[in-house]
């Protein structure tokens, strides 16, 4: 740093010839703290520069208050564009993560009744289910072997009517009753073959042939519900 | 002659919290109160160290800056004065740079800078009252470095330690820096005749 920028090389240089202006009347003159008439000699004008320096804003000054608001408003509505960008994608991620989740779900029904239909063809099901996808499949044409020959259908004489005072006996050619709910237990069906050993099994599927009725009810739900075709 | 009161000017802190999240949340009017409180400083500011044309061109960038950066300011009144202060004076050295002029902060004699706001000549407005301009023109024949310390510790009105921080010196610089400002600017005021 050379002496001529004014600030000189180190603290020796400077000699303070203004001895009369310690570090305190500095200070005040350059916080604008002394009148020009308690000034020390030499420096009253010094302090009305100082005062002039600092006075209120002139008009010239404020002149530029509008654009510099224009500016402002601008990037304040920047700013909220911005925000409904980033609400916009936070949508855009949220319906990308549904989509991948509804794909992993179609996947997953997708390996579910392939491995299912494999195993109707080759006679791998439990009975019941079995029954069920042989019955549904072969409307389309598929061959399902079914693991037990349903029972010829005995219909009853149209003015043979149940004695309610009789009991009823249950029968393997009566037709199975359908759960009306799905909370409701079903009406237990009568079994053509023999019962899993475990007790978890799924409850007795309805072996009823499928009709426009039966396809307008809801679904059963169950642990382990019967193939479907899409 | 009366004194100046800086805090009819600058903010008090309490006043200024309030117009600080103000304009942050975007309310105009309170950006309106910190652009009214500190443009004048700024162009005085920078008017000392550059023509008139120059310090609202820049005071104007220094704006745009404090908008788009308002949100990451946190300090008190004092550190954004500080804070603005520092940008106009970096806006300024680029402003110099893209010019090709030199540079404030390099070690060189500042005295025979050309001013091209000839209405700031001090000997013509000799005739007229001590205005601002006026003032702001006899302060910016200083040594730039005097002129830069005294313009940043009277119209910006910071300490000395934060003078010495943002202009990477020491406070003993700083305050030698003052003391020279001082004495030169009193033979400015004599020779000049614009005050007593």
């Amino acid at each position: 740093m050379s002496a001529s920028d004014g600030s000189g090389n180190d603290m020796n240089e400077f000699r303070p010839t203004l001895s009369d202006l310690d570090d305190n009347a500095a200070e005040r003159l350059l916080a604008c703290q002394i009148d020009a008439a308690d000034a020390p000699p030499g420096y009253g004008g010094v302090a009305e520069i100082f005062s002039a320096a600092t006075a209120s804003a002139t008009p010239s000054e404020l002149a530029g208050e509008s654009d510099a608001l224009t500016m402002f408003r601008v990037h304040s509505q920047q700013l909220s564009a911005d925000a409904g960008v980033v609400v916009v994608s936070l949508d855009e991620h949220r319906s990308r993560r549904v989509s991948r989740k509804a794909m992993l779900v179609g996947v997953v029904a997708g390996v579910v009744l392939a491995s299912t239909g494999v195993a109707a063809a080759g006679g791998d099901l439990p009975d019941p289910v079995q029954r069920v996808a042989h019955e549904t499949l072969s409307h389309i044409g598929v061959p399902v072997p079914d693991p037990q020959p349903k029972p010829a259908k005995a219909p009853a004489p149209a003015d043979q009517r149940p004695n309610p005072t009789t009991k009823q006996e249950p029968s393997s050619t009566a037709p199975p009753t359908r759960p009306s709910q799905e909370g409701n237990p079903p009406s237990k069906a009568p079994r053509t073959a023999e019962p899993p050993s475990t007790g978890s099994t799924p409850p007795p599927v309805p072996l009823s042939p499928p009709s426009s009725t039966a396809r307008s009810q809801p679904p059963t739900r169950g642990p382990n519900p019967a193939p479907t075709v899409p | 002659m009366t004194l100046v009161d800086h805090s009819s000017v600058l903010f008090q802190d309490s006043r200024f919290v309030d117009v600080l999240v103000g304009a942050r949340s975007g309310d105009e009017a309170a950006f309106a109160e910190l652009w009214r409180s500190h443009n004048p400083g700024l162009l005085r500011f920078l008017s000392g160290l550059s023509s008139e044309d120059d310090a609202r061109d820049v005071a104007s960038t220094v704006w745009l800056e404090v908008v788009r950066t308002l949100q990451t300011f946190d300090g008190d009144a004092d550190g954004f004065r500080a804070w603005i202060f520092t940008i106009a004076r970096s806006r300024l050295i680029d402003l110099r740079r893209f010019r090709g002029r030199r540079i404030s902060t390099v070690d060189a004699d500042f005295e025979s800078r050309e001013r091209s706001d000839e209405s700031n000549d001090p000997s013509r407005l000799i005739e007229e009252d001590v205005s601002t301009r006026a003032a702001i023109a006899l302060i910016s024949k200083l040594p730039e470095k005097q002129a830069e310390v005294v313009l940043l510790r009277v119209i910006a009105d910071l300490d000395v330690d934060t003078v010495a921080a943002m202009l990477g010196k020491s406070a003993g610089v700083v305050r030698v820096l003052s003391h020279r400002g001082l004495k030169r600017l009193a033979e400015l005021v004599a020779e000049s005749g614009v005050t007593r």
